[in-house]
């Protein structure tokens, strides 16, 4: 992934959020963003899985292949009362579904690689998800976005609701990827120091307010 | 007593397939189906001379005009859905006593055969059509939207589509349920759609609790609807007083979901359905 000169203003007579920001992200790593609260990550990352919307000025070039953001709210992206394999079934649906046609088949969505995943996390895909752990909830949610050939993964603090057990779970899941880039903001330093493969961006704000990646 | 139990029960089916889409699977406080109800008894009215096929395809268009103006005040004015749904229903009080000239207006449509024909054929496509579509990505959509609203934010499903058309599919339905219900009164009243949200809750409750599933499921709406008339008629003989039916649904509701509550430990959703 490669993101050259990004400006950002919140609108036209804004001052600049960011200026002309410019990184690499090697393919298939795990990538840490660090920064104190408010500083600007979770702006970043929305920017660079595009979904900023209304009057933003944005400028640069961001080279990414397909990608997904997810946040502590993993929750919201899962029907609970149904079983992790319905749930993996309701991330294929399309954008209009049909009245007529019935949803995949469990042996399409549940692909050989995610089942091995799966057992290593001692997770029955046959319970609704509402008994299932925060981590293995989360996973589910990371799984739904995958299976939409996502190549890279924005995690904003997806260990935020877990308990430590939990956290280091999800942590082992994105280990255990592959082909998978993933940029993630976690607070928990010794995570992140454990589980970063790939490189440590800081997020710092200068005197004028302008936010810039070291 | 069986034969009213299944005559009352035909009638009311379509009305319950669509109370059923709208209350129980999307979970929308959807009192527009009043208007829905009485409209499609209004179009069907309107379109009196026309063959039957056509009559019953008003009666559907009269209630899939009232899903349509609440899902847009809903989805695209972004009115949360109860008040758009009372907006709706003073409209359409509104358009339907302009309509009808007077509150009542006499309804005899030609009918190729018997009324108790007409009653088991429509009721008969209706479990066909929206059995087969609840069972359908679209079915498992309508369900996910009413266990989880936001589900659609983090994926590209159209959260607008699912509400769009379960909201006018349930609609329709009980717009064909009006058109039955003065079909078999043989007149068309600005009071008919009274008490008609209060049958449904309790046919749901009764629906759900003797049929426990969170899947979309065609046996709900049907088991919950025998199972209403089975309890009226019982009570009919019983000897209560039919005025007192209301007072009557509305404990029954009650203790129904108080049972249920205890029973199962659950939390109740903000319609019991």
């Amino acid at each position: 992934m490669k993101v050259k000169n990004l400006s950002f203003r919140y609108h036209k007579r804004a001052p600049y959020f960011f200026k002309e920001l410019s990184f690499n992200l090697e393919e298939g790593l795990i990538h840490a963003l660090h920064g104190k609260n408010g500083v600007g990550k979770s702006v970043l990352l929305h920017i660079l899985s595009k979904r900023i919307e209304g009057e933003a000025v944005i400028s640069g070039e961001i080279v990414a292949e397909k990608s997904a953001l997810m946040n502590q709210q993993f929750d919201q992206a899962l029907a609970c009362q149904f079983t992790f394999l319905e749930n993996m079934q309701f991330g294929c649906l399309g954008r209009f579904p049909s009245p007529f046609s019935c949803l995949k088949a469990p042996s399409y969505v549940m692909q050989d690689h995610f089942l091995k995943l799966l057992e290593k996390f001692y997770i029955d895909v046959t319970i609704p998800v509402c008994k299932l752990s925060g981590g293995q909830r989360q996973i589910l949610a990371l799984l739904m976005k995958l299976q939409r050939e996502t190549k890279i993964l924005f995690l904003d603090e997806p260990t935020a609701a877990l308990d430590e057990q939990n956290a280091t779970m999800v942590f082992e899941f994105l280990k255990a990827l592959k082909g998978v880039t993933i940029l993630v903001v976690c607070h928990d330093q010794g995570l992140i120091c454990r589980y970063t493969t790939g490189r440590h961006l800081r997020m710092e704000m200068d005197s004028e307010g302008l936010r810039q990646l070291k | 007593m069986i034969l009213p139990i299944l005559h009352q029960a035909l009638i009311a089916l379509p009305l319950l397939m669509g109370a059923y889409i709208t209350f129980s699977l999307l979970k929308l406080p959807d009192f527009s189906i009043e208007s829905a109800y009485l409209f499609g008894a209004v179009m069907a009215y309107v379109a009196g001379d026309l063959p039957l096929p056509l009559i019953i395809l008003s009666a559907s268009l009269g209630g899939a005009m009232v899903g349509a103006i609440v899902s847009t005040l809903n989805q695209y004015l972004k009115l949360p859905f109860l008040l758009g749904a009372i907006i709706t229903n003073g409209f359409f009080h509104g358009l339907t006593q302009y309509v009808l000239g007077t509150s009542m207006k006499s309804f005899h449509p030609a009918l190729m055969f018997s009324e108790h024909f007409l009653f088991v054929l429509v009721g008969i496509c209706l479990v066909g059509i929206v059995g087969i579509s609840l069972r359908s990505q679209l079915g498992y959509s309508l369900a996910i939207y009413g266990n989880n609203p936001l589900f659609f934010q983090h994926h590209p499903t159209s959260g607008s589509y699912v509400t769009f058309f379960g909201v006018i599919v349930g609609h329709a339905c009980a717009g064909i349920g009006g058109f039955l219900f003065a079909l078999s009164n043989g007149f068309v009243d600005l009071t008919m759609n009274f008490g008609v949200i209060l049958f449904c809750l309790t046919a749901l409750i009764l629906g759900k609790s003797l049929i426990r599933t969170n899947r979309p499921n065609i046996l709900v709406p049907l088991v919950g609807l025998v199972a209403y008339f089975c309890v009226q008629q019982t009570l009919l003989h019983v000897g209560l007083n039919l005025k007192y039916f209301n007072s009557f649904q509305s404990l029954f509701i009650l203790a129904a979901l108080f049972c249920l509550s205890k029973k199962e430990k659950i939390s109740l959703d903000h319609l019991g359905v």
